[in-house]
């Protein structure tokens, strides 16, 4: 994953949480559950994109180490 | 808890895919039902065309043709820069988004009504032209700045212009909607002789394409995960963008808000039909698989569980 992916990833991660966040609000259209499960799931995406970016930072800064001992 | 009746299928029909159920739904169902859905929609729209046609309607579709144009080309650089995807990929999965889907629009006329919002009638009309200008400009985007290759011939297993020419106006989606428009427009009143049949049938025929679609939708997942997280970013981003655009054209060309909320639906939407076969022929060498997993699994469960009903209650908070 790039920088570039990760914060496109961030933006549209966020944006759907406060899709979840107005439409569990809304229990007039019996949309509320949805709003919920798109909330966990945006929320999952986020911090799963996290992770993924780090371990990626992780992996190239071990190789250079290693580049570096040899 | 009011769920949509619609959407509720959905949600089974995802259901049962995920806990792997054995649910047998024959493909000629689900293409009987996809023929259903395209003549039903195609027919209302020819009767109010009737009653609408006129300059205004024309400026009208020029303006909704131009979000076919416009939406692949928004979509072309973030695949390519920012989902880091070769060109040709790019350009498919940019087709894909820039044209529109009928179920999803299918979905959301139900909507409209099972909730009593009125909108415009000749709307069939617009999905019938947004359903091209993207083919054509993935195209564009394809070759633009590609390898150049030998001309093109069946022989060596390349398709010929003519049967891309086809695909792109005169495929499944296309010829049974504009010929629906027709036979709406030629028949008139006597149109009612098989009213009780397209349109009495609406809803449950939905009912039925969406428990199909939610098996289908839920078995792409496995694949939409293993093309990684930025297709899927891409897949929630992309109809918020055609949205909110296709909403905007909408406000700009005077639709009233049920019309609105059906253009920004029709924006939001992908292809999952047409483009997919025109692209099959015209850029063989795109990964067909990306696509339709980004706009079957991410993009169709998007707008039918969430993008239509926030589209809907976004237009009428907005006071459109």
């Amino acid at each position: 994953m790039t920088s570039k992916q990760y914060w496109f990833n961030q933006v549209v991660g966020l944006t759907l949480i406060l899709f979840g966040v107005a439409l569990s609000s809304t229990t007039a259209t019996g949309h509320h559950m949805i709003g919920l499960g798109l909330l966990i799931v945006a929320s999952s995406h986020v911090i799963r994109s996290r992770r993924k970016l780090q371990a990626v930072k992780m992996n190239a800064s071990n190789k250079n180490d290693g580049g570096a001992a040899s | 808890m009011n769920l949509d009746v619609g959407i509720a299928f959905f949600l089974l029909g995802a259901f049962a895919a995920a806990v792997r159920a054995d649910i047998l739904f024959p493909k000629a169902l689900y293409q009987s039902l996809v023929l259903f859905l395209m003549i039903a929609i195609g027919l209302k729209g020819g009767i109010s065309l009737v009653e609408h046609a006129s300059w205004e309607l024309l400026a009208q579709a020029i303006a909704v043709i131009s979000i076919g144009f416009v939406l692949p080309v928004i979509a072309f650089p973030i695949l390519r820069s920012i989902g880091e995807l070769n060109r040709y990929d790019a350009a498919s999965i940019a087709a894909h988004y820039g044209s529109v889907s009928v179920g999803t629009y299918a979905v959301a006329i139900g909507f409209l009504e099972a909730s009593g919002i009125t909108y415009e009638s000749y709307i069939p009309l617009f999905v019938v032209l947004l359903e091209m200008p993207a083919i054509i400009v993935g195209i564009a985007l394809a070759k633009r700045g590609a390898q150049p290759t030998q001309p093109q011939d069946a022989a060596d297993g390349r398709p010929q212009s003519g049967e891309l020419w086809h695909e792109i106006f005169l495929n499944q989606g296309v010829l049974l909607m504009f010929g629906g428009l027709l036979v709406g427009v030629a028949a008139g009143p006597k149109i009612i002789a098989v009213e009780p049949f397209f349109f009495g049938l609406f809803g449950g025929v939905l009912a039925l394409f969406l428990l199909q679609m939610g098996m289908t939708a839920a078995s792409q997942f496995s694949s939409v995960k293993r093309n990684g997280s930025f297709i899927i970013a891409f897949g929630f981003a992309m109809p918020m963008i055609g949205a909110v655009l296709a909403g905007i054209v909408g406000i700009a060309i005077g639709l009233s808000q049920g019309g609105i909320t059906l253009l920004a639906v029709l924006g939001a939407s992908s292809s999952y039909i047409a483009v997919p076969a025109a692209m099959k022929v015209a850029l063989p060498e795109a990964n067909q698989s990306l696509s339709i997993s980004a706009s079957l699994g991410i993009t169709f469960p998007f707008n039918v569980l969430i993008g239509i009903p926030a589209i809907s209650a976004t237009t009428q908070a907005l006071g459109l």
